[in-house]
């Protein structure tokens, strides 16, 4: 339980970072597409829902710690390759049906769905290579 | 010698009479091409919003103070539409809007106190201002410099600009994502006005 918990919030810890460092790339590199996140689709900031923003990656943490320990023993090879195989399953199963989905029925562009894929793809390698290192 | 005492007190009085003479109240109106611009900026770039004609064309009517250094308003509004205002991207105009209390506080008034005469600048003259700018339920009292364009008998042109902030009207700009995309607090106001003298 102990080891669980340690892996599940130190990858939360990361992934927020995670989430800020690419948050922060996107307005840099690509200022349009962060633009369009003051469509009224998107909330606005206030206290009720902001901290739902930042427990998100402890969410994702511990959902992937939970489907780690279940099939970690299905993913062989090195760290880094146990890892990419996990973001491949989280980003073709978990992610693409419900994007396909938030596209179809609300107002974005395909370019900020296509972010939102290789970011959930990226924090899911991320929360991979610490769960091989911690928990092989 | 008598004769021309009295002369002389009958002419000081005149004079004195002349002095406290009612100033006469001047009427102009606010012309369509006056303009508002707002300059504001977000955490991913900077953004204009502007209302670049002026419809309502509102009536101003102001008295000479008693040196003749500054007008006096006393009527003194003008309106504008909130809804006009136009900020060039479909998401940050919504979102102006929204913070500017739309449509709840549909329109923003200013109403104008007092200004440095006009008639006594020259062209590229920076004269003072002062006026009471309603917005979103709340009022805030403001200096303005303007540059004096052009200033007539007929006409008076003026370019005026400040900083403000949102939280001046108790307003908060907007934010999204957990305020990781946000609307700066600052922005600089600039206001270019036509008045043309009727009456």
């Amino acid at each position: 339980m102990k080891k669980i918990l340690i892996a599940g919030f130190t990858a939360g810890i990361v992934l927020l970072l995670i989430s800020l460092g690419l948050m922060f790339l996107v307005i840099k590199i690509f200022p349009g597409l962060a633009e369009e996140y003051f469509s009224p689709v998107f909330r606005w900031s206030s206290v009720e829902t902001d901290w739902m923003f930042y427990v998100h990656p402890f969410i994702l943490s511990f959902s992937l710690k939970w489907f780690w320990e279940r099939y970690k023993d299905v993913f062989k090879g090195s760290d880094l390759l146990r890892a990419f195989e996990v973001a491949l399953v989280y980003g073709v199963v978990a992610m693409l049906p419900v994007l396909w989905l938030t596209y179809s029925s609300i107002d974005i562009s395909l370019g900020m769905v296509l972010t939102w894929l290789i970011y959930g793809i990226i924090q899911a390698f991320i929360a991979g290579i610490i769960f091989s290192k911690l928990n092989p | 010698m008598k004769s021309l005492i009295c002369i002389w007190l009958m002419l000081l009085t005149v004079g004195a009479g002349a002095d406290k003479k009612a100033p006469v109240a001047q009427t102009w109106v606010v012309e369509k091409k006056s303009s508002l611009v707002i300059e504001g900026s977000s955490n991913i770039n900077s953004f204009t919003c502007d209302i670049i004609e002026y419809i309502k064309q509102d009536t101003l009517v102001f008295l000479q103070e008693e040196k003749g250094k500054r007008v006096i308003f006393y009527r003194n509004e003008i309106t504008i539409d909130v809804s006009q205002f136009d900020c060039h991207h479909k998401f940050i105009t919504s979102d102006l809007r929204k913070t500017l209390k739309f449509p709840q506080y549909p329109v923003m008034k200013i109403h104008f106190i007092s200004l440095d005469n006009p008639a006594n600048a020259i062209p590229g003259q920076v004269i003072n201002g002062t006026l009471d700018i309603e917005l979103a339920g709340a009022i805030r009292r403001m200096n303005f410099d303007y540059r004096v364009k052009n200033s007539s008998d007929k006409i008076i042109h003026l370019l005026g600009s400040r900083h403000m902030k949102f939280s001046d009207f108790n307003l908060e700009p907007p934010k999204k994502m957990a305020g990781l995309i946000r609307i700066n607090e600052e922005m600089k106001v600039h206001v270019e006005l036509y008045f043309r003298r009727i009456g």
